[in-house]
């Protein structure tokens, strides 16, 4: 009786290879286009802007694990400075800053969210105060505060980049220069004001590759490798594990490896190699990306 | 210039320099409301000034939007004054107007934060305009009302089925900015019904923007609770850094979290804090860290706060292997070196090691470390050996984006010794 059955599963076996042999198994090199998901990398980007007296220069870093966007080497200067708005003290100061943001991508939005700027130690800077008998030298000696973003978006359809600065405050310490021994400090508020809009570089948005090299066990077990590159960072090779399903002819390859780059997919594909679905989808730099 | 920093109100609260008045302490004459950075944007925002319905509207020239002599900065500042200071006449015959996608949205936004009780009507017709753009104005305008009528129908508006993601996550970002009473409670009630990943992290980060003392429940029991997936654990963890909603202790039993996703996601809150001083908390963690990408984000955490010793740090750097976990450590002992002198002995070891070392992975490692490791170098602009190394990889790197990087970080330098 046992042998029965399994002699029956067997011709039920070769039945079911023979209906799906249409579906050519994947074996060899494929490249799925990707054409169509678009990851903003903000490595390099450069934001130059003047917000009232005060120019910013920020050099957007992108972090490699995490939709972080922080900062490198970037500063504000402050020229006429009028911090009562009386025109009683009038300053100029240079300072570094850092910018921090997290990056969320909704459709053809890139939003950056909870955007500052803040002021590190070390701002210099000079400039006059006047209390109606002349101007008297000042020195400043420090600045701390932050900017905050109350929005900055990247609209990828348009190529753009705005926000708007939310109302805040810098205090500024100093002292005359005819009595350095004193030092003082005042708040300068600032209203809110708009930051861009800005072209947002196409180069900055960049779409995948992904070369797979693949083989199928004839029990439609699909193992193999991909060469992942998107935008300047380096290919990075994943393991590719996956299952071919022999109803639809799709394989479900599932992309990782524990390397520092933090990259996983999920891609379904057809028998020539092509996309299959809508449920595909790809983390990368942060982001998750369902296409 | 003085006009430009006029014309933006710079509002001082206490007059400088108590020098100037040495009898009197400035902060007895002049009472000053000093921002605390810890708090949320939510409690930021100005408070609501009511306008009674019949009060007249202030007269702005709306003819001065389409004029091509003023550049866009000064039009957008227009629009969104004719947006606060005008009225619906004036609302109407602006947005009927021919004006850029920029100005009618700003305008539109801005009319939330008029304080006029027609305001909210005129913003809810524009839910439905043809132009994505604007219905996105009209929701971060209604939000900005403040009221709690305007929220509660943003609610809904973003319940709605196949309602575009941009517009969805628009709402979610808007409420956690609002004023309005109801808005925690209504990104709650969103949150379980958010199927979409990216309306996820925007609901997140919009709770995150509450006041913590209403959403601290919900992240204590999210984050505790073991079924939460541990991207959404660190998201959340992210998110609430980002805000400032939360202090540095937070952050401490996540650090020891067993999941290397929650590991990261308290290193990358922690990164961002603006106050307090995480850095050596940062540094412990580091020492016991050994997934590799939680030690990324630690690292990544130590480049922006630093960990208090920098020997420390450096032993961690020359232990290092890997070209990029090698140069994000360097960064981080470039970070720790904040505040000390030229001839202090770890900034010298810096100059003598790091620099030369930071250089030659610039010129010879990828695109992405050359980056970073001009980013390290950049830290330390002003000391000359840095400045050897950044001339180094301006000249003799091969990729332009990595030697730009370093000729503007030279300039940065340029600059700033021109200030005074």
């Amino acid at each position: 009786m046992k042998k029965t059955v399994i002699r029956l599963l067997s011709v039920a076996a070769i039945s079911s290879n023979s209906l799906f042999a249409q579906f050519a198994q994947l074996d060899g090199d494929y490249t799925p286009d990707l054409a169509d998901v678009s990851i903003p990398i903000f490595d390099g980007v450069n934001l130059f802007d003047d917000v009232s007296a005060i120019s910013f220069d920020l050099n957007l870093v992108q972090s490699l694990v995490s939709p972080k966007i922080t900062s490198t080497d970037s500063t504000i200067s402050a020229l006429d400075f009028d911090v009562f708005g009386d025109e009683t003290l009038i300053i100029g100061f240079d300072a570094d800053v850092t910018f921090s943001s997290t990056a969320t991508l909704a459709g053809s939005l890139v939003r950056l969210v909870g955007a500052k700027v803040t002021i590190l130690r070390g701002a210099t800077g000079t400039g006059t105060l006047d209390q109606g008998e002349g101007p008297i030298d000042v020195t400043v000696t420090g600045v701390t505060g932050s900017f905050s973003f109350r929005t900055l978006t990247v609209d990828l359809e348009a190529g753009e980049i705005q926000g708007i600065i939310a109302p805040g405050a810098l205090r500024i310490s100093g002292y005359q220069d005819e009595n350095p021994g004193q030092n003082g400090t005042v708040t300068a508020r600032y209203t809110q004001e708009d930051f861009g809009p800005y072209e947002f570089p196409a180069d900055n948005i960049q779409s995948p590759e992904c070369v797979l090299s693949l083989t199928t066990t004839p029990k439609g077990t699909v193992s193999g490798s991909a060469e992942f590159t998107v935008g300047d960072f380096d290919p990075i090779t994943l393991d590719v594990k996956g299952r071919w399903n022999a109803k639809t002819g799709v394989s479900t390859l599932t992309l990782s490896k524990k390397t520092v780059k933090g990259v996983t997919a999920t891609l379904n594909l057809d028998e020539n190699g092509d996309l299959f679905g809508t449920k595909n989808s790809l983390s990368v730099l942060g982001y998750k990306l369902k296409f | 210039m003085r006009a430009v920093a006029k014309a933006v109100s710079l509002l001082a609260t206490a007059l400088l320099l108590s020098c100037s008045r040495p009898a009197t302490s400035p902060q007895a004459e002049h009472p000053k409301k000093r921002i605390a950075f810890s708090e949320s944007p939510a409690d930021f925002l100005p408070q609501e000034e009511a306008i009674a319905p019949g009060a007249k509207p202030q007269a702005l020239d709306a003819n001065r939007l389409t004029d091509p002599a003023l550049s866009m900065k000064v039009r957008l500042r227009l629009a969104r004054e004719i947006g606060e200071k005008g009225g619906l006449e004036q609302w109407r015959n602006a947005l009927g107007t021919m004006l850029p996608k920029a100005l009618r949205e700003a305008l539109l936004e801005s009319i939330g934060n008029s304080g006029r009780a027609e305001a909210s009507g005129f913003l809810q017709n524009y839910l439905s305009d043809s132009e994505q753009g604007m219905r996105r104005a009209a929701v971060r305008g209604l939000a900005a009302t403040g009221r709690a009528e305007d929220a509660q129908l943003l609610g809904q508006w973003m319940g709605q089925p196949g309602l575009a993601i941009e517009e969805s996550t628009e709402v979610a970002l808007a409420l956690g900015g609002s004023r309005a009473s109801n808005a925690t409670s209504l990104l709650l009630q969103a949150y379980p019904k958010a199927e979409r990943d990216e309306l996820i992290q925007c609901l997140l980060l919009g709770l995150a923007q509450r006041p913590f003392a209403q959403t601290q429940a919900f992240f204590q029991g999210m984050l505790g609770n073991p079924a939460t997936e541990p991207d959404r654990k660190k998201e959340a963890l992210m998110a609430l850094g980002q805000f400032d909603s939360v202090k540095e202790d937070f952050f401490s039993p996540y650090l020891r979290s067993a999941d290397p996703e929650i590991r990261s996601g308290a290193y990358l809150g922690l990164m961002v804090l603006s106050e307090g001083n995480p850095g050596p908390k940062l540094l412990v963690a580091l020492q016991g860290e050994t997934d590799p990408q939680a030690r990324i984000s630690a690292l990544e955490a130590l480049g922006t706060q630093p960990s208090g010793d920098p020997w420390a740090m450096n032993r961690i750097a020359l232990s290092e292997k890997e070209p990029m976990t090698r140069i994000l450590a360097a960064k981080a002992v470039a970070r720790s070196l904040q505040g000390r002198e030229a001839t202090d002995a770890a900034v010298v070891e810096f100059g003598r090691v790091w620099a030369p070392e930071l250089s030659r992975l610039a010129i010879e490692g990828s695109n992405q470390e050359g980056l970073q490791a001009v980013s390290a170098l950049a830290i330390r602009k002003k000391s000359p050996e840095v400045r050897n190394a950044l001339a180094r990889i301006a000249a003799q790197c091969q990729d332009t984006k990595v030697q730009a990087a370093a000729q503007k970080a030279l300039q940065g330098k340029n600059r700033a010794s021109t200030a005074p």
